[in-house]
């Protein structure tokens, strides 16, 4: 048995090592949660607007472009829950906090992290924010929530290369949607949303996301804050091929929960004529130009309420 | 919990250090804490399950000792079909319930009757076809007078429900596992390394080659209306190598993970894909099934004692039976209704018992009659896998027609030569290992240990390269 036991321990060595080795290197390199979290770690004391969310933000927000000091707290695939997380956690030092602004897109109430394709991305909760939302053990490391061969690509790109994986700028805004690289209209539009559609209602999920705004609301109601709540501009490609009652639904409760908010507010852009197929970069992603417009456009929502 | 999956990876270890540190060589702790820790394995993919497994165990255990108590044969005979309808009954329920209750409804349909049947929401739990049949061969054995009933519950609960065969096999046969189970189990250098090596080699079938396979059989069944036909050929094959990586990897698997713990199960695969007739194919293919239908199915309907034409209806009966053991749809039926027709030349001929033992046996190459005969086999076995694969006949119809078009002879649009490249070196590594029980059980041994651990690092390599989602196994469905 002693026998046994010594060769396990030996041939498993190097790749315990190797693995080891590779969690930290993935962990040194820089990536827009690290990014993010150094910012509010550092400077959420001056920020008066907060954008969380999705992806439609993280690339649709400039924050650049706004008169008060703002900042997009957004990530690819973030959803309520983890928007309130992040408040949470930065409860104590968001004094300036004025506005909260918070995407409920067609798949906002209906999807959570956890639950879906993009799960793998919890890990970055965990490691670069510290939220211990984390359900497994194994959802904690870098090494285990990636392909070994992007995992290596990512290191050689570092290491050899210079190139880190922060796509954000300093305020938050995503830069890899360009209106250079605007992808083909027709296709994404069909592809999101089916995507982004439920083929089976999951109630439970959907009371989650219910409560994550609650208490999002809560969180504002207490720094005396107002919440607007958004929805995002999406080309026709991708809004004709939605689910009416999924849409409905997400729409119904959103206003449903503004009505009963006095520091609610809500504005529905999935249908503005003011976005053109030129702000897309692909059905249900807005590129830099659009970004502008929908920045400036909540920048003077804001003017105005004030 | 998935072979293939991280929380694995933690499980087994703990296991391991356990049986032999705190209850080495001691028969009764040893075989609790594997109950227990087989329980729990099985409770970690739903734990509500977990009473109808234990349910089911309770049921066999206690017939099996009322028919061995029996002192009339109508009293045997009465807990005998008492244990076979009930085992029947759940599998019914739980596999077949919906299948029947849709097949009735369209019968009537085409009859212009229209009803709207009334279907079962539930899931199917995971392992039921296999533990059902581990206890209806112990029940059919002791009515059968092969054995007496097991009166130590444990011993009897393990043998249902041991974690490396529990879900997807081997079925194993209480003549040859209960023994085991009750036998002191010590610690054996030579057979925990060659059980690591086996799972090693599982994990590499099914990591690298289902896995590979698996993502362009999908995109190619699922999008077969679109595609060429050369290109539908590709997935068929793909799908022959996803199954066969799949299932074998998760038998070897299963089988060095019990050897670990000094038990020896029933071999489940003999590499199949060098069959030179079908008849050698399913001497090769899900052994412990094929004899499981051989032993309870096919002798009792008299075998092949009866005649020609004895001998082919049974063979028909037990490969459409196999075929719906396999899952409540019309395409396993037809699966198993084409390898009867397949079977058939050699059952008719009387030619099925052939080639018993692997082609080219200590030889490195075959010859050309062998060459032949391993490509028809391998054809016919892609033609039928197309039909196990598709959602439905008119699927698999379509899938076929779609085959033999003029685009047959185009160029595939999806032909990925690094997952065809992994097929080659995995089919070598086999076919060098061919006279072994598992392809890497003695491969290497005799050269220095530099080049040994090379191998296996490599293989290590290549199952976290090509490692990403923990995919299921197939047979976990049926």
């Amino acid at each position: 048995m002693q026998r046994f036991l010594i060769k396990i321990i030996l041939f498993s060595c190097p790749i315990i090592i190797a693995l080891v080795f590779g969690e930290y290197i993935l962990r040194t390199i820089p990536n827009d949660y690290g990014k993010k979290r150094a910012f509010l770690d550092n400077k959420s004391n001056n920020v008066e607007v907060l954008f969380m969310g999705n992806s439609h933000i993280y690339y649709g927000i400039n924050p650049s472009l706004m008169s008060k000091s703002s900042f997009n707290a957004a990530h690819i695939s973030q959803s309520l829950n983890y928007d309130l997380a992040i408040l949470n956690k930065y409860n104590n030092d968001l004094n300036s906090l004025k506005y909260i602004v918070v995407p409920i897109d067609y798949f906002s109430l209906y999807t959570s992290l956890e639950s879906g394709i993009e799960k793998w991305r919890t890990k970055n909760y965990y490691i670069y924010y510290n939220i211990s939302k984390i359900e497994n053990f194994w959802d904690a490391f870098e090494i285990t929530n990636s392909k070994l061969p992007n995992s290596i690509n990512r290191i050689k790109k570092y290491l050899l290369h210079q190139k880190n994986d922060v796509t954000c700028n300093e305020l938050g805004f995503g830069l890899n949607y360009n209106s250079k690289n605007n992808q083909d209209i027709v296709v994404t539009g069909q592809k999101a949303a089916v995507r982004h559609s439920v083929t089976m209602e999951n109630k439970e999920i959907f009371d989650e996301n219910i409560e994550a705004l609650n208490q999002i609301i809560e969180f504002s109601k207490k720094h005396g804050c107002k919440i607007i709540f958004i929805t995002c501009p999406a080309f026709k490609t991708y809004r004709d091929h939605l689910n009416a009652k999924q849409l409905n639904n997400t729409l119904n409760a959103v206003q449903e929960i503004t009505s009963k908010n006095e520091n609610c507010l809500y504005f529905n852009f999935l249908n503005d004529s003011n976005f053109v197929e030129g702000d897309y970069y692909d059905a249900d992603h807005l590129n830099e130009i659009g970004a502008k417009k929908l920045t400036l456009k909540i920048d003077s929502i804001i003017n105005t309420i004030q | 919990m998935l072979f293939n999956s991280l929380n694995f990876l933690i499980f087994l270890p703990i296991v391991f250090v356990l049986y032999w540190f705190a209850t080495n060589r001691q028969l009764k702790l040893q075989n609790i804490l594997l109950l227990v820790s087989s329980y729990f394995f099985y409770a970690c993919w739903d734990w509500r399950f977990l009473f109808l497994l234990i349910f089911s165990t309770l049921l066999d255990y206690y017939t099996g000792i009322k028919m061995t108590d029996a002192k009339h044969e109508k009293a045997k005979k009465f807990w005998f079909w008492l244990s076979i309808s009930i085992n029947l009954g759940f599998l019914g329920v739980f596999k077949y319930f919906n299948f029947f209750a849709e097949s009735f409804a369209s019968a009537l349909a085409k009859v212009n009757v229209e009803i709207n049947p009334w279907t079962l929401k539930v899931i199917l739990p995971v392992g039921i076809s296999f533990y059902t049949f581990h206890g209806l061969s112990y029940v059919i054995d002791i009515y059968k007078d092969r054995i007496k009933a097991e009166k130590n519950f444990i011993d009897y609960s393990l043998f249902v429900s041991f974690f490396p065969l529990l879900v997807a096999g081997p079925i194993e046969r209480a003549t040859h596992l209960l023994p085991q189970i009750k036998q002191t189990r010590a610690f054996n250098y030579s057979q925990a390394i060659d059980g690591l090596r086996q799972i090693l080699w599982g994990l590499f079938k099914k990591v690298v080659i289902a896995d590979q396979c698996a993502e362009y059989a999908n995109q190619i069944f699922n999008n077969s209306s679109d595609l060429s036909g050369s290109t539908l050929v590709v997935g068929a094959i793909f799908f022959t190598f996803q199954i066969y990586g799949d299932f074998s990897g998760y038998s070897d698997i299963a089988l060095g993970t019990a050897r670990l713990f000094g038990v020896e199960l029933l071999r489940n695969f003999a590499f199949p894909y060098f069959s030179r007739d079908i008849a050698e194919f399913w001497r090769r293919w899900h052994i412990s099934l094929s004899t499981w239908f051989r032993d309870y199915v096919y002798i009792p309907l008299g075998g092949s004692k009866g005649g020609t034409w004895t001998k082919v209806r049974n063979t028909f009966i037990i490969f459409i039976v196999s075929g719906f053991w396999h899952g409540a749809n019309w395409t396993f039926i037809v699966w198993g209704l084409l390898n009867a027709l397949f079977i058939m030349p050699s059952i008719i001929l009387n030619t099925n018992r052939n080639n018993l033992e692997i082609v080219a046996y200590g030889k490195y190459l075959p010859g050309i009659k062998d060459i032949l005969s391993i490509a028809v086999t391998f054809s016919l076995t892609v033609f039928a896998w197309i039909f196990f694969r598709a959602e439905s006949i008119g699927h698999a119809a379509n899938f076929i027609k779609g085959i033999f078009s003029s685009s047959l002879f185009t160029f595939p649009s999806l032909f990925p030569i690094e997952v065809i490249i992994l097929i080659l070196v995995f089919m070598s590594i086999e076919w060098i290992g061919k006279d072994q029980k598992f392809a890497i059980e003695k491969l290497g041994l005799k050269l220095p240990a530099f080049f040994r651990l090379g191998f296996y690092y490599l293989l290590v390599i290549a199952i976290f390269y090509y490692a990403g989602s923990e995919l299921q196994f197939i047979y976990f469905q049926f």
